[in-house]
């Protein structure tokens, strides 16, 4: 009796699972998703999907030029359908697991992307640390480039944002949490594909590169900023920009270039008769890459000079991108809303539900503190007579 | 005596632990983020008060009728009739209470990563694993647990790797809404904790019975510890939006990535997980059968324990249609419903037995 229970049950625990299990020859491993919309309110998906082929067959014989990926795509009336369209197309099973990439065309992104955010969050698959972008006109188009160095599009724009901190780096998780909380408005890098005019290559074998950051007001795309002001934002969302600041020193037609090497970041929220009050505070070391004038570096008062000089520009910039997205495009894309919430919330509670309306209005004083902590190999300018240094 | 094996009391804190927090992991961050906010990483610490009391009941009761299970003394509490009524009703609350985990963990399996098989299949595999456990008597049930416990708490320390990505300013605005909020947040933590009147079927069966006070309240403490970790990597990770997940804790395994190389860990602790609800069952199919068999002067237990199965199976899917009434079940009724049987009943029947003990036994 007791064996033939056994008999019966054995195959349910050498069968559990089993529904779920995909051979891996059977999965099309999806390396990036592209989101257009298209007439009649339909939406497109594109992906691109890895040919595990290519990484082994080596001296095979393969061209290189096609690429180690190739792009499917699928339209639907919504997003869920269109993928469910896509995956007539595909003869594998389609698989999310290693989809880090999703980027939205702009007209998508100009008439709102809060059906398409539901179902990637919704669905178990995607990771909620994948990185989203918009792109200057269709998204499908920059999937189909071949980058002559990394082995696919997808794996160029997540070293962008992940080590290369060229544009802002948003996930799928950042996105949830700021149209769940205090601020509505987010942003994501805005991409377009490179110009390249190399002679050896077609012009499909380049890249998508970050140039500005795409301001989204609720799930709506209202505008964007170019790569300069993107710089100020990275500022504020304490990411430290590794990006040159020339100086012209005073009586001075040449220029000192530097370069920021590590600083912080302070937000002080305050509220004074009722004014509401952003206190920044930047604290920043910088380092000289290139002194194009005659000054010799070895100067302290030069270099305190100097360091104004680039207190002043740090401040320029950041309050540049400030106002922009202030007065020009109201969305709290840098988290005042959260820090003021934090701090005050009690104040907070009565113009959470206008707080787009009050973000203009609130005051920003922005305070720059850098220091010049080296010169690089040498103190002077290189190569030039003694004479001719200036030693004040 | 219709147990025969003897544990100690490490063990009894072995079983304990997934007991509580196996199923408290993965259904109380939401509904507490939805309570507390963004305080809920304080829930746990008041949630565990009703712990420390409820192990202290059964440690009491324990103490007045030595070497006796609940069913055998609510008799000798309440008078026969009233203390078989009431030993029946808590059989039926053992069998509902572990047909409602069984389905919270078929449903977090088959949501999460097994979409395709059939949660039946699950259901079947992990309760028939758990009655062969049983069947194995105390002994077999705590040596299991054991080696479960350790690799189901050993998974957890993959948070760790999350530390470079807290964002620790989602602790605040601290108490924005007072502190009410927390209460809510904090009643839905105690009624896991009243899940500890379970040591009153493990308690007669310890070896040395000095000292268990003493591990009862350490289990609690370690219980309320583990979940304050959880509360507080879901808070500062996501924020206000697990309050809209279903299953936090596993979104945020999901989202780590460190050093570029350690990434998809979910599906090693989603094993870790299953052994984790294995003990859990476990032990409530474990007082279940117990229970049964004492209720109907049974000589042993073991030959209930696949017919209770079959029964537990059938209630992980009887009135429970599909996953909102099972949400809405866990948030609207489970904190009162486990409360009222695990704690305020027993404390209930503490008293009277204090009581009794003052007066005499004259006036039964």
């Amino acid at each position: 009796m007791k064996r033939t229970l056994l008999v019966i049950l054995l195959p349910v625990f050498i069968l559990s699972g089993c529904w779920d299990s995909i051979e891996i020859q059977n999965l099309a491993i999806i390396t990036a998703a592209a989101i257009d919309s298209e007439e009649n309110h339909k939406v497109k998906v594109s992906v691109q999907i890895f040919i595990p082929r290519t990484i082994t067959s080596g001296e095979s014989g393969e061209d290189p030029s096609l690429g180690s990926t190739f792009v499917r795509e699928g339209i639907g009336k919504n997003l869920a359908e269109a993928i469910s369209v896509l995956q007539t197309n595909i003869p594998r099973k389609l698989f999310w697991g290693q989809c880090k990439i999703f980027i939205f065309g702009q007209d998508l992104a100009k008439t709102g992307i809060r059906k398409e955010l539901d179902f990637l969050i919704r669905h178990p698959a995607p990771r909620i640390n994948s990185n989203l972008y918009v792109s200057e006109g269709k998204a499908s188009n920059l999937l189909k480039l071949i980058p002559p160095l990394e082995r696919y599009s997808g794996e160029v724009l997540s070293k962008f944002s992940q080590h290369q901190e060229v544009g802002v780096d948003t996930t799928l998780s950042d996105i949830s949490k700021d149209l769940t909380e205090a601020s509505q408005s987010f942003s994501l890098p805005y991409i377009k594909r490179l110009k390249s005019d190399e002679y050896a290559r077609k012009s499909y074998e380049t890249i998508p590169t970050i140039v500005g950051t795409a301001i989204f007001k609720k799930d709506k795309m209202i505008g964007n900023i170019d790569l300069e002001e993107t710089r100020g934002l990275l500022w504020l969302s304490r990411k430290i920009q590794k990006s040159t600041v020339s100086i012209k020193p005073e009586e001075n037609e040449n220029e000192v270039i530097m370069m920021p090497t590590s600083g912080s970041v302070r937000f002080k929220p305050q509220i004074i008769n009722n004014q509401w009050i952003m206190n920044i505070q930047i604290q920043v070391a910088a380092s000289i890459i290139q002194n194009e004038t005659f000054l010799s570096l070895l100067q302290e008062d030069v270099i305190t000079k100097l360091e104004k000089g680039l207190e002043n520009k740090l401040r320029d910039r950041i309050s540049k991108t400030l106002e922009k997205i202030q007065k020009e495009y109201q969305a709290d894309v840098v988290g005042f809303g959260r820090r003021f919430h934090q701090k005050y919330p009690e104040q907070w509670k009565k113009v959470k539900d206008h707080w787009d309306e009050k973000f203009p209005e609130v005051d920003v004083k922005l305070s720059v503190n850098a220091t010049i902590k080296r010169s690089g190999d040498i103190g002077g300018p290189a190569a030039l007579p003694e004479e001719e240094v200036i030693e004040n | 005596m219709i147990e025969t094996g003897r544990i100690n009391k490490s063990q009894v804190s072995f079983i304990m632990l997934p007991t509580i927090i196996a199923t408290a992991i993965l259904s109380i961050p939401s509904i507490d983020a939805k309570f507390a906010g963004h305080d809920m990483w304080m829930t746990p610490i008041i949630g565990s008060l009703n712990g420390f009391l409820t192990v202290f009941i059964v440690w009491k009761l324990h103490k007045l009728y030595p070497n006796q299970t609940p069913i055998q003394y609510f008799e000798k509490i309440i008078g026969k009739y009233a203390g078989k009524l009431m030993g029946l009703i808590f059989v039926l609350f053992y069998i509902q209470v572990s047909g409602i985990i069984i389905r919270e963990y078929t449903d977090f399996l088959k949501t999460e990563v097994m979409p395709q098989t059939p949660g039946i299949v699950l259901a079947i595999s992990l309760l028939f694993t758990a009655a062969l456990a049983v069947r194995g008597g105390l002994e077999v049930i705590a040596r299991t647990a054991v080696i479960c416990t350790t690799l189901y708490m050993s998974t957890l320390s993959v948070l760790l790797l999350l530390i470079k990505d807290i964002d620790l300013s989602y602790l605040l605005p601290f108490m924005e809404n007072g502190f009410i909020p927390v209460l809510k947040g904090a009643f839905v933590h105690q009624s896991w904790f009243s899940e500890f009147f379970l040591l009153a079927f493990l308690l007669p069966f310890l070896k040395n019975q000095n000292g268990s006070l003493k591990a009862g309240i350490k289990t609690v403490f370690l219980v309320m510890v583990d979940l304050i970790i959880v509360n507080f990597f879901i808070l500062t990770i996501l924020g206000m939006t697990a309050a809209n997940k279903f299953y936090p804790v596993y979104s945020i395994i999901k989202s780590i990535s460190f050093l570029g190389f350690f990434q998809n860990f979910e599906i090693a602790v989603t094993a870790s997980w299953v052994l984790g609800s294995f003990v859990k069952i476990t032990v409530f199919l474990y007082a279940a059968s117990i229970a049964l068999a004492q209720l109907f002067r049974l000589n042993n237990y073991q030959i209930i324990v696949y017919p209770l199965s079959l029964v537990i199976l059938h209630f992980s899917y009887w009135d429970i249609p599909r996953f909102a009434t099972l949400t809405n079940f866990i948030y609207k009724v489970l904190p009162f419903y486990l409360v009222t049987f695990q704690t305020i009943i027993p404390l209930l029947l503490l008293i009277i037995a204090l009581l009794r003990k003052r007066w005499g036994e004259n006036f039964s």
